[in-house]
């Protein structure tokens, strides 16, 4: 026997054969938004699609397309699926009440996400959406007596909002998309919003469909302010109310004076307060950035493009963005250990002053931390890891579990 | 400034020149039908996590222990790859380099039994190794464990394939027996 365990380990693998050129081609569909298609199937089991020279070609022009047509809706899916495009359900950030006395937040401990309120020291939790379907994203209406939530009960996902007890609930957005990521205006009357046209029962003609759309506060008065395909994804107001800020993208509440932010003003960036700065993590691929470490982490610029800078080294990329604390001094982040895997390591939740001074780490877990919120008096910062809600001074002191699966 | 298009031209170049490999690698520890699968889910987790890697190291061995995880979902489709390799009568049975082509069949038969037999943890060290081609460093990295838990790994279970081939009288779970008291 001359044949000897390696050689024969790598013969067995001979033994299936991989088409890739069809697996390849139908990855790369999945990754720009398509969904796993049986279709694409001949009747010998092999798959109908470009080959590798296809696939590179097809990848340059997503590139191209990026650099002529940031809107491009296959160049933005994939910065969707890059920057971790949120999705109802995904979106678990605790959400302070206005006086700070009370926190909104989404839980799965009855099998299904559940919008739930509870007192700032975790006491009287209660669950306001005892229903079967998914209850997601709650906001509070700025005198703090309603909730906004996205809710998938008629089957797709709509906005719904309810008084702070659970009572008075109501459909705003009966529509056949999904609407999502609802943000109040600052006088409450609007919520801005984004459409996603590809439902199950209606899938997308192309890759990816979105839109931003606007609904006032009593379900009225519904549209849409963009009419491109494009990425869109968590709309905020100004503070004044006039703008709404979508990515890299700015339009007036009334879907007039579409413009585009500056090429460095990042997509997946957060407002400052004051909406005159941009607080977002920033990565770079090339070989002489990566070689800089002073080139990456937690950067700061100014909403017209100028003064970028970088304020605390290794922020960790993508979603949730760094947020603000509500006085515009200072930038909370998440910053990973280093470690290669998520599952390995941990994301800690850091706070650095605006300047780039005081950088401070607030908690040591033995998991991630995920969505985080500032309380509105900026001392303590609500943040989810495991699932379950924590607070924690932004000093870094005084860490507490608030929520218990099991309770 | 923030280099948005080459961070899209990194990712681009990163799909096509690692698809490959990965999914060459899924198809032959889980067959083709869920290969594609697990190729997806691969790189949207690398996708998503892109700032989990190093960008100065190269992307393969990162790349590979994100499949390898996601692999570990299917462990099941796993088994049922592996003892199908032992059903196949491959074509060198006819003519086979040994010029024993009943022989290598049997061998087969062994070395798939201990194989599936193996500790979860040698397997895919070895796998990584063996199908994916990586070396004892790169398997450290994707596995993201010390070198010498590779070495030991693969040594280990190496020690069980090569034994299932040496002796066919020891039957497969003799074999585990004394693979696992080695161990």
């Amino acid at each position: 026997m001359n044949v000897d365990e390696l050689t024969l380990l790598r013969r067995l693998a001979a033994d299936e054969p991989a088409d890739a050129d069809a697996a390849r081609a139908e990855v790369w569909r999945r990754l720009n938004g398509g969904e796993p298609q049986a279709s694409d199937r001949r009747p010998d089991g092999r798959t109908r699609l470009p080959s590798r020279r296809v696939v590179a070609i097809a990848a340059l022009v997503v590139v191209a397309g990026l650099l002529v047509a940031p809107a491009l809706a296959i160049g933005d899916h994939l910065l969707g699926l890059l920057y971790g495009k949120s999705t109802p359900g995904d979106v678990q950030t605790p959400a302070w009440a206005p006086d700070g006395r009370k926190l909104a937040f989404v839980s799965q401990r009855d099998g299904n996400s559940e919008i739930y309120v509870m007192n700032a020291d975790g006491s009287e939790q209660e669950n306001l959406t005892r229903q079967p379907a998914s209850d997601s994203h709650p906001s509070w209406s700025r005198d703090g007596r309603k909730l906004l939530f996205v809710s998938r009960r008629n089957g797709n996902a709509e906005i719904y909002v309810m008084n702070a007890d659970g009572s008075g609930l109501r459909n705003l957005t009966r529509t056949p998309s999904d609407d999502l990521d609802p943000s109040w205006s600052p006088d409450g009357r609007a919520i801005a919003f984004v459409q996603k046209n590809c439902v199950p029962s209606r899938p997308c003609a192309t890759a990816y469909e979105t839109y931003l759309a606007v609904v006032n506060a009593d379900g009225s008065g519904l549209r849409r302010l963009t009419t491109r395909r494009a990425h869109v994804f968590n709309p905020s107001w100004s503070a004044d109310g006039k703008t709404i800020r979508y990515g890299r993208w700015l339009v007036r509440a009334d879907g007039s004076g579409h413009s585009e932010l500056p090429r460095n003003v990042p997509v997946a960036g957060a407002w400052s307060p004051d909406g005159q700065r941009i607080a977002f993590s920033r990565v770079s691929h090339s070989p002489a950035d990566i070689r800089n470490p002073t080139k990456l982490g937690l950067w700061v610029v100014n909403a017209d493009g100028s003064d970028a800078r970088q304020v605390a080294p290794k922020a960790t990329w993508g979603v949730p963005a760094p947020a603000w604390s509500p006085d515009g001094r200072r930038i909370a982040f998440r910053r990973y250990d280093g470690r290669l895997f998520e599952s390995a390591g941990n994301s800690d939740l850091f706070v650095v002053n605006a300047d780039g001074s005081g950088l401070r780490r607030l908690t040591r877990g033995a998991a991630n931390v995920r969505w985080f919120a500032w309380s509105p008096d900026g001392r303590t910062i609500a943040f989810l890891r495991n699932k379950e809600v924590y607070i924690v001074k932004a000093d870094g002191s005084a860490e507490r579990r608030l929520t218990q699966l099991d309770k | 400034m923030f280099r948005r298009s080459r961070n899209a031209a990194a990712i681009a170049t990163l799909f096509v020149d690692h698809f490959d490999p990965i999914y060459r690698f899924a198809s032959s520890r889980v067959g083709r039908d869920a290969a594609t699968d697990i190729a997806a889910e691969t790189f949207a987790q690398a996708l998503r996590s892109i700032d989990r890697m190093d960008p100065a190291r190269d992307a393969r061995p990162w790349l590979f222990g994100i499949a390898n995880n996601v692999i570990r979902h299917h462990h099941r489709a796993e088994k049922r790859r592996l003892r199908a390799y032992a059903a196949l009568k491959r074509q060198s049975d006819v003519a086979g380099p040994n010029g024993h082509p009943e022989s290598e069949t049997l061998m087969r038969a062994g070395l798939v039994d201990a194989l599936v037999r193996l500790d979860a943890r040698d397997r895919e060290a070895l796998l990584l190794f063996a199908w994916a081609e990586l070396t004892y460093e790169e398997v450290a990295t994707a596995l993201d464990i010390p070198i010498g838990t590779v070495r030991s790994r693969i040594h280990r279970a190496r020690r069980a394939l090569r034994e299932s081939l040496g002796d066919s009288s020891v039957s497969s779970g003799q074999l585990a027996i004394v693979t696992r008291k080695e161990a």
